[in-house]
């Protein structure tokens, strides 16, 4: 058997496992809408804490961290800042939105802002500002999946060939077992890429450089001094770093796929915990970061930095069923937020824009079938962009981070400003996103995240707005 | 609106030093210092800090929180 055979075999395995786990999990689900998207709201501590995990480390994390590391060294730091208070304000607005769930049937993000600022078409809006940002990242997790396979069939296995088997896959147990396939497949897929995390965050700069520690000292000390390199080789500014942090920690919590599962939590308290434990997931990033410094000065260099990773596992020779293992974890990364982001937009398209949007209710039974059918056209969409787009996949989704984090203020507006109103928080969502998409092209060179003054533009709307006008109801 | 109660005074002065340290708007001589702590650069060990000690301060937070009626706590 070849090493190409055996690596595919590996990789073939996991991917029946994988299978295997999503469909088998939505057995015990009610056939309900709330079942297929909120897990019938039963989600326990070990579920939710792997879901947001897994869910947050992505493609982004196994592939894209390495490659910044190795490409603009301290600069790649902002990926483990953002990540540390991140969560933090789901703390309190995550039992709070569970808690209105519950009693009034939400299952999305819009939907409960525009429930209860009694304003329907907020749900729409958000549903599309979700979704512009759920496109590249989901085109994201794609490359990176296609990436691991085509560098190690060593193109055989072309990007787009190995996004579509892959996503092919996700589909199948998405479809079939919704938000419990997704919390399940996550959880394998978290402790796997963890695991891996560790051995081969240790392993790499122990064969290459003989440990961690003089890893580092052989590296010029400027590269690993904060704020670093921007990916073009230029020094990054303190304003760059910082507003990146700042923007990125804001829109953490409102990501709508893992703001979502406050519905799907069992109680107030396993969503509490969840918030508490998961800094520790930071730690999983810290040897992922390692192997991108590892990298530096190999030769030959890998062709993108995005491909650190199986370039450097190439390179090693090491036993095809090592690299096919780690080639797995790679793919782990990536479904274990794909599958989720997909999940949740499609829901999102159904819920926000067709039932609470439009006003056209559906029964529970025939929901739950437009959310499966609506899978299809989220993954053909994100498919396009991620043939189309050649962005690094760092890139992508600190892009895709702006109009998020847009999502923060309205949702804590909704639950906690009893003066907010509908007419305040859709002035400030759509003035904020229009500014955080159009500032980059308006003016060339921005030393700060264009998210940075749309969430200023944004509060300050919400404000002015909702103080001239009134709730309904 | 019910006053803030120490602890939670104490959580929000946690978070906005973090913030701002992660930030880099303080703290910068720590985490751009020379030489290498624990065997990781200053700046990747500074980070790493805040992760360990935001896990202690939420955990720490999440334990002295008082019991309140109807809380909504479920099954």
């Amino acid at each position: 058997m070849s090493a190409e055979a055996q690596i595919l075999a590996v990789v073939g395995a996991y991917l029946a496992l994988s299978l295997g786990v999503g469909w088998r999990a939505g057995k015990g689900t009610s056939a309900s809408a709330t079942g297929y998207v909120a897990g019938d709201r039963a989600m326990g501590a070990l579920l939710m804490y792997f879901v947001t995990g897994a869910t947050i480390f992505s493609a982004f994390a196994f592939l894209g961290a390495p490659g910044r590391a190795y490409s603009t060294g301290a600069g790649a730091l902002y990926i483990l800042a953002f990540g540390v208070l991140g969560l933090v304000p789901f703390y309190w607005v995550g039992p709070k939105a569970a808690r209105l769930g519950r009693s009034r049937g939400y299952i999305t993000q819009a939907e409960l802002v525009a429930g209860e600022l009694r304003f329907r078409p907020l749900a729409p809006v958000m549903a599309a500002v979700s979704l512009v940002a759920f496109v590249p990242y989901l085109a994201l997790q794609m490359r990176g999946a296609g990436h691991v396979l085509e560098v190690l069939t060593a193109g055989k296995v072309s990007v787009e060939l190995g996004a579509a088997l892959v996503y092919g896959v996700v589909l199948l147990y998405v479809w079939r077992s919704g938000v419990m396939g997704v919390g399940w497949t996550n959880t394998l897929q978290g402790v796997f890429m963890m695991s891996l995390a560790w051995i081969l965050g240790l392993y790499l700069p122990g064969v290459m450089h003989g440990g961690v520690g003089p890893m580092f000292q052989k590296l010029d000390p400027e590269f690993l001094t904060l704020p670093g390199r921007t990916p073009g080789g230029e020094p990054w500014t303190w304003a760059g770093f910082g507003s990146t942090v700042f923007v990125m920690s804001v829109g953490f919590s409102f990501w709508p796929h893992l703001f979502q599962k406050a519905f799907a939590a069992k109680s107030e308290a396993v969503l509490r915990r969840t918030v508490v434990l998961y800094p520790t997931f930071q730690l999983f990033l810290l040897p992922i970061l390692l192997i991108g410094f590892a990298a530096v000065g190999m030769d030959p260099p890998p062709a993108e930095p995005d491909q650190v990773l199986p370039h450097l596992l190439l390179q090693l020779e090491l036993p095809a069923a090592v690299v096919g293992l780690f080639c797995a974890g790679a793919l782990a990364a990536s479904m274990s937020s794909g599958d989720s982001i997909l999940h949740s937009a499609a829901s999102i398209a159904v819920r926000d824009g067709w039932i609470v949007g439009a006003g056209k209710p559906l029964d529970a039974g025939a929901e739950r079938t437009a959310v499966r059918w609506m899978l299809i056209p989220v993954l053909v969409v994100s498919y396009v962009a991620a043939t189309m787009f050649h962005k690094d996949l760092v890139g992508l989704l600190t892009y895709a981070y702006g109009p998020v984090g847009q999502l923060a203020p309205p949702v804590t507006a909704a639950l906690f400003w009893a003066r907010a109103t509908g007419p305040g928080v859709l002035a400030g969502l759509v003035l904020g996103s229009a500014v955080t998409i159009g500032l980059p092209l308006w003016v060339p060179g921005l030393s700060v995240h264009p998210g940075l003054p749309g969430l200023g533009v944004n509060v300050a709307a919400i404000v002015a707005v909702s103080l001239v006008t009134r709730r309904r109801g | 609106m019910s006053a803030m109660t120490p602890r939670t005074i104490l959580m929000a002065a946690y978070v906005a030093i973090a913030g701002l340290s992660l930030t880099g708007v303080i703290f910068r001589g720590a985490a751009t210092a020379e030489g290498l702590t624990f065997g990781l650069p200053a700046g990747l060990a500074w980070v790493t800090g805040w992760s360990v000690a935001t896990f202690v301060a939420l955990w720490l937070y999440d334990a002295t929180r008082p019991l309140e009626a109807g809380s909504g706590e479920g099954a």
